[in-house]
């Protein structure tokens, strides 16, 4: 489908943003804890980090994307209670899995404004404490609820129907999508942060329970509890807290139709290229200007469409990149250094928030030694909601 | 000109299926084409639309997957096959599978939409 409005002017910028201290949680099984326990977690963490004044955040940006998985519908007001910041405005925003970006969003959105010099964003989400089935159910129900849901389909069978595409459109295969996976697991065992600390091969994934063929159980990323927070301000303020801002340099955002079948191709996802387009415009910059990127493997067939609609890969072409080893630590572009959402773990509103604390932290030059993409300056973050109903292409520098 | 509000594009939609015949959407204005109907259109903003009949209720699959971890409501029936078939103007739409004897069929074969009555009672037939 032909896109209204393909390109959108950047915002008046009144002030450039900084990202001035991040922090998160473990991702994982946090047994027993409340949502809000875990964003206090990581908001305090970030607080420490940027060495902020509690009485400088004029804006708190929560992103949660499901109240049902955790029981606490609402959380702004409970987050907002454990951080100790009753008073200050304070919202949800939700977009899925593409939640945490629209959080940040809406944080960078106040900040270039001039409508507040400080901001905090929490993501966070808990996933494992109402079971497999439910979580599956409670997740389901965010696709359409006439034409989608009432079929049964699952998000891992949307994103199985796209690899079932792509594997017949380009001669995909099974093995380049269990390499993704293999990939992102090797870079997780690095980072102390993540879910999984274990090596897969290729005949792991293959033979791994089917989830929804093409995809099986370690084509997926898992159930994850986990919060992470950034700390955003304008550029006169960033200075008083850090000689090392990390500059928000674009955040591209775009939506899609919501019916998956209406796409003119089942192996695309329009709105990635529209949001990185958006992106690139605002920054000046092109994908070739990227030292790393972090992507959102939500499954790996959407690690491989990723590459192709970020202009990493031609289309059609993103199984060849991963295969050549241009997107390991070290190669061309290295994408998901950190693990992904497939080993790091994926607690939907905590994920887009996690990929900019990731950025932050590469940027820095302060996560652990083998896995430090080196002499990073540039780098990128791919967030997206539902089949990329939502979509946030952001772009971070020293 | 009839304007039709959501609601009624899916009444109109379901009228249709119920004496037999899948309705689709054309834009009077920019001639996309929506299945299903819908009640504003995506490219142009035009809310003028003409509902027709796509005949030929065969197809070819595009998309294919089976369900082996239902959501918690569907759990009795796990291994559902859904599938998108793309039908003629390029119109698709995405249904559960009903593959002949169990013979799996694969992205690339022919499916035909069967209505039983009205929604959700429609599925793809392979063949």
């Amino acid at each position: 489908m032909v896109l209204l409005n393909p390109i959108t002017r950047g915002p008046e910028v009144k002030s450039r943003v900084a990202v001035v201290g991040v922090g998160q949680t473990k991702f994982g099984v946090h047994k027993g804890q409340a949502l809000s326990e875990l964003a206090a977690e990581a908001s305090f963490s970030a607080m420490a980090d940027a060495r902020v004044d509690h009485s400088d955040i004029g804006f708190v940006s929560v992103g949660v994307a499901s109240g049902s998985l955790s029981g606490q519908l609402s959380p702004a007001a409970s987050i907002l209670d454990a951080i100790g910041l009753v008073g200050v405005p304070c919202q949800r925003s939700e977009a899925a899995c593409a939640t945490g970006s629209a959080a940040i969003y809406a944080a960078y959105s106040h900040i270039s404004s001039g409508l507040a010099d400080t901001a905090i964003v929490i993501g966070a989400e808990i996933m494992t404490q109402v079971g497999t089935s439910s979580a599956t159910d409670y997740l389901a129900q965010m696709t359409d609820s006439r034409w989608e849901y009432s079929l049964g389909i699952t998000f891992p069978g949307m994103f199985a129907l796209m690899a079932s595409a792509h594997m017949k459109e380009f001669g995909t295969t099974e093995e380049d999508l269990a390499l993704v996976s293999c990939k992102n697991h090797r870079n997780a065992l690095k980072n102390e942060d993540a879910q999984f600390h274990k090596t897969v091969s290729v005949e792991d994934v293959l033979g791994s329970p089917p989830v929804a063929p093409p995809l099986k159980l370690l084509d997926c990323s898992p159930l994850s509890d986990g919060a992470a927070a950034v700390i955003l301000a304008s550029e006169e303020k960033a200075r008083t807290y850090t000689d090392t801002p990390v500059w928000v340099r674009a955040i591209g955002a775009a939506s899609s139709g919501n019916l998956l079948s209406e796409r003119k191709h089942l192996s695309s996802i329009p709105s990635i290229r529209l949001a990185a387009m958006r992106a690139f415009q605002q920054s000046g910059l092109s994908s070739r200007d990227m030292d790393f990127a972090e992507v959102h493997d939500c499954f790996t067939i959407a690690e491989i469409i990723a590459y192709e609609e970020l202009g990493f890969a031609e289309r059609g072409k993103g199984a060849k990149l991963l295969r050549d080893g241009a997107t390991e630590i070290g190669g061309d572009i290295p994408v998901n250094a950190s693990g992904g959402l497939k080993a790091k773990g994926h607690p939907l509103g905590a994920t887009g928030v996690g990929m900019v604390v990731e950025l932050t932290r590469q940027l820095r030059s302060e996560v652990e030694k083998s896995r430090q993409i080196k002499d990073a300056k540039v780098g990128l973050a791919q967030n997206m909601g539902l089949t990329g109903q939502y979509s946030y292409v952001s772009i971070y520098s020293r | 000109m009839k304007l039709y509000g959501a609601h009624d594009v899916i009444r109109a939609f379901s009228a249709e299926l119920r004496k037999g015949r899948l309705a689709y959407a054309e834009c009077n204005t920019c001639s996309q084409k929506y299945l299903p109907p819908r009640a504003i259109c995506a490219i142009c903003g035009s809310t003028s639309f003409g509902i027709r009949e796509l005949e030929n209720r065969t197809g070819v699959i595009v998309a294919k997957t089976s369900v082996y971890y239902p959501p918690a409501r569907f759990s009795k029936e796990s291994g559902y096959v859904i599938a998108v078939v793309e039908f003629e103007k390029g119109l698709k739409f995405m249904a559960r599978l009903r593959e002949n004897n169990g013979k799996a069929c694969k992205v690339g074969d022919r499916a035909r939409l069967v209505i039983v009555s009205e929604l959700p009672d429609v599925y793809l037939e392979a063949g």
